[in-house]
C-alpha cells in the first residue's frame, strides 16, 4: 500500500503542471464553497440575531424619535437619542386593547466628555417586564444585573478594570454580549434604576434639553408590547397610531419581513452562484479528469498488463486523484479563511447588511465540508473513469493509448 | 508438454477478421518466432495470448486450463502469474524510474523487493542505470528494463512483441542473447517479429497472413549456442 501511493505520490511530483493545474481547480471550487456557504450563514445569523432581538410583536416609540431614524433603525441597529414620552402616552399605550404585556425601555446617549469614557448608546430595560434584551444577556452572563451593573455589546472597549464611566460616576461591567453584527454591538445595557441615575447625572451635569419637563422615574423611551392571543399586532399597532398622537408605533413583523425579505433574496442570489461555480467547477473537472484518464489509458493498461487488478488501479486513480484533492483544498482553505474575515466586514459595511459570522464550530464544519465535497467529487469522478478503463480490453486501450 | 494451446481461435472486428481459427501448440521451453507482414494477426494473436484481449470464439489453453472462460478478475490473476510481457514500444511508466518499473511489478504480483529487482537490472546488465527514468535511458536499455519487468515475476511463458523494432543491431543482438539465455534456462518464448533475422533465431516459426496461420515449421538452422 505504501509502496503504491509512492507512485501515486512521484506520478504527482513528476507532472508538476498537471498537478498544479488541479490543485489549482479544486482550490477554486473549496474557495468559492466555503465563503459562499459562509456568507450565506453570516447573513442568516444576522437575520436570526434581529429575530430574536425583537421579541416584541409592537414597538412604540415618541413621534420625537423619528428625527434620529426609522423604528427599525432605531430598535434594530441601537440607533437611540434622548427622547421621551410621557407617563399618560404609556399609559394610553398600555390601556389599548388587545395589549397583553408592556416593558419599557430608556435610551440615553454618553456624552464625548470628560464625564464619560466613550460616546455610546445606552439602553435601559426593565429586568421584571423585559422579554427582549434578558434573553439575549442570559446568552453570555446568567448572573443577576444589579445596580449600578452594565452589560455592553461586543464592540465597546473595556478596560482592565472592568469600570466604565459615565457622567462623573464609574459603572461595573457585569458581562460583555456575544456580536450580533447590528449597531447593537456598540451599545450598552443596563437596569432602570442604573439608565435613571443617569439620565439625572446628565441632567445635572450637562443641563440636557431633552430632559426638560421630563419624568425621569416615569418615561420611556420605547415600549416594547406583546399581543393578547388572538389580536393582530398590525391592528394593534394601528389602533394606538390613532389614539395616542404623540406616539408612533409599527409592528415588529413589518419591521423584519423587509430585511427577511431582502436577506432571503441576497442569500438565494448567492447560493444560484455558489451552486453555479460549483455546477462549473465540477463540470471542469469532470472533462479535466476524463480528458486525464483518456490521456493515461496507455499508463493504466500498462498497469492491467503487468498485474494490477481492477481494483488496485481503481485505487491508484483514486488515491491519487484524493492526494490531488486534499492538497487543493487545503490551499483552498489557506486562503479563504483568512479572507472570510474582511470579506463580512466589507459586505457588512457596503450593503448595510446584518452579517453574524458562525462561530468557530461551525467555521470548522464549514472547513471539513468544503473540503471533503471537492474530495468526494474528484474521486467519485476518478471512479467512474477507472471503472471505464477496467472494462475496457488491455490490447485496444494500449493500441488506443499508443 | 503442451504450455500452450489455441484450439479455433478467431477474433473478429466488426467485419475484420484479424484472426481466424488459428490452431497452435507450444510445449513447456520451447521458442517460437510468429511473423507475419503487417495486418496478418500477429498482435492479435499476441493479445489473446497475453490475456489483453478475448478471442471471439474458439479456445486458449494454458498449462491445461481454458483461459478464455475466467472472469476478468481470474484472467489478471492468471496473467500475473504465468506471463511476462515485452513490448515494441517498451510501455514503461515515463515517471518511475527503471528499478521502480521493475518494482510495480512485483507489488502487483506479491510485493515489491528492491534487491531482487536490482538484481533483474543486473541481468539485464543495467543496475548501474537503476536510478534514471526511461526518458533518460536508450532505446536498448529501456527495452532492458522492460525485460527485467517482464521476468521479475519467474513466469513460464515470455511473451514479446516486437522485442527489437525499435532497436539498433547492437541492442537487437543484446536482447537476443537475453531470449537465448532465458530459453536455455527453461523459459518459453514466443517472439512476434517481422524481422527475418529475428525470426531466425528461434526453435519454430510460426508464419501468418491475413488472419490466418500458413505455415508452421520447425527451424533447422536453430542452435542453443548461437
Amino acid at each position: 500500500m505504501k509502496f503504491a501511493f509512492n507512485v501515486s505520490l512521484k506520478n504527482i511530483r513528476r507532472r508538476p503542471f498537471r498537478s498544479a493545474a488541479l490543485g489549482a481547480l479544486v482550490m477554486l471550487l473549496t474557495i468559492c464553497l466555503f465563503l459562499g456557504a459562509e456568507v450565506i450563514l453570516s447573513l442568516q445569523g444576522g437575520l436570526d440575531a434581529y429575530r430574536s432581538r425583537l421579541g416584541a410583536d409592537v414597538i412604540v416609540t415618541p413621534s420625537s424619535a423619528s428625527a434620529h431614524g426609522s423604528v427599525d433603525d432605531i430598535f434594530l441597529q441601537g440607533i437611540t437619542g434622548n427622547y421621551y414620552m410621557s407617563e399618560k402616552d404609556i399609559k394610553k399605550a398600555a390601556d389599548t386593547d388587545g395589549v397583553q404585556s408592556i416593558s419599557r425601555q430608556f435610551y440615553l446617549t454618553s456624552a464625548k466628555a470628560g464625564c464619560c469614557s466613550a460616546r455610546v448608546q445606552i439602553i435601559g430595560f426593565e429586568p421584571e417586564t423585559d422579554f427582549s434584551v434578558l434573553p439575549w444577556i442570559k446568552e453570555s452572563y446568567s448572573g443577576e444585573i444589579r445596580n449600578g451593573d452594565i452589560v455592553v455589546g461586543s464592540e465597546i472597549s473595556v478596560p482592565s478594570d472592568r469600570q466604565i464611566k459615565f457622567y462623573g460616576k464609574k459603572y461595573n461591567v457585569a458581562a460583555i454580549l456575544g456580536k450580533t453584527g447590528t449597531g447593537l454591538d456598540n451599545a450598552v445595557f443596563t437596569g432602570y434604576d442604573t439608565i435613571k441615575e443617569m439620565a439625572r447625572s446628565a441632567a445635572d451635569i450637562i443641563s440636557r434639553k431633552e430632559f426638560s419637563g421630563v419624568n425621569i422615574d416615569n418615561t420611556a423611551s420605547a415600549l416594547l408590547i406583546r399581543v393578547k392571543d388572538g389580536y393582530d399586532p398590525q391592528t394593534v399597532a394601528d389602533d394606538i397610531n390613532i389614539h395616542i398622537t404623540k406616539v408612533q408605533a409599527k409592528a415588529s413583523k413589518s419591521m423584519i419581513s423587509g430585511l427577511s425579505d431582502g436577506l432571503s433574496g441576497i442569500s438565494g442570489i448567492i447560493a444560484v452562484l455558489v451552486g453555479a461555480v460549483w455546477v462549473f467547477c465540477f463540470i471542469i473537472m469532470l472533462m479535466v479528469f476524463a480528458l486525464l484518464s483518456n490521456e493515461r489509458k496507455k499508463e493504466f493498461a500498462v498497469f492491467r498488463i503487468i498485474g494490477a487488478s481492477g481494483k488496485m488501479l481503481t485505487a491508484v486513480m483514486a488515491g491519487e486523484t484524493a492526494v490531488l484533492c486534499l492538497a487543493g483544498s487545503a490551499a483552498g482553505l489557506l486562503v479563504s479563511v483568512p479572507l472570510c474575515f474582511p470579506l463580512s466586514d466589507m459586505i457588512h459595511s457596503s450593503l448595510s447588511l446584518p452579517l453574524l459570522m458562525p462561530d468557530g464550530a461551525v467555521l470548522a464544519a464549514l472547513c471539513a465540508g468544503a473540503a471533503v465535497i471537492p474530495l468526494i467529487t474528484g474521486v467519485l469522478i476518478s471512479l467512474a473513469s477507472a471503472v471505464r478503463i477496467t472494462k475496457a480490453e488491455t490490447g485496444l486501450l494500449l493500441r488506443e493509448g499508443a | 508438454m503442451s504450455l500452450l494451446e489455441l484450439k479455433d481461435v478467431s477474433k473478429v472486428y466488426g467485419e475484420l477478421h484479424a484472426l481466424e481459427k488459428a490452431n497452435l501448440k507450444v510445449d513447456k521451453g520451447e521458442w517460437i518466432a510468429i511473423m507475419g507482414p503487417s495486418g496478418s494477426g500477429k498482435s492479435t494473436m499476441m493479445n489473446i495470448i497475453g490475456c489483453m484481449d478475448r478471442p471471439s470464439s474458439g479456445q486458449v489453453i494454458f498449462d491445461g486450463r481454458d483461459i478464455t472462460k475466467e472472469s476478468r478478475k481470474k484472467l489478471t490473476e492468471f496473467h500475473r502469474d504465468k506471463i511476462g510481457l515485452v513490448f515494441q514500444q517498451f510501455h514503461l511508466i515515463n515517471y518511475l524510474n527503471a528499478v521502480e518499473n521493475v518494482m510495480v511489478a512485483q507489488y502487483y504480483h506479491s510485493m515489491p523487493d528492491e534487491k531482487e529487482a536490482l538484481e533483474a537490472l543486473e541481468r539485464v546488465g543495467l543496475k548501474d542505470r537503476a536510478r534514471h527514468l526511461p526518458s533518460q535511458l536508450s532505446g536498448g536499455e529501456q527495452q532492458r528494463v522492460c525485460i527485467a519487468r517482464a521476468l521479475i515475476n519467474s513466469p513460464e511463458l515470455i511473451l514479446a512483441d516486437e522485442p527489437t523494432g525499435n532497436l539498433d543491431e547492437a541492442n537487437e543482438n543484446i536482447v537476443l542473447d537475453i531470449f537465448r539465455q532465458l530459453h536455455k534456462e527453461g523459459t518459453s518464448l514466443i517472439v512476434v517479429t517481422h524481422d527475418p533475422e529475428v525470426g531466425e533465431v528461434a526453435q519454430r516459426i510460426v508464419r501468418l497472413d491475413h488472419g490466418k496461420i500458413i505455415s508452421d515449421k520447425k527451424n533447422e538452422s536453430f542452435s542453443e549456442g548461437e
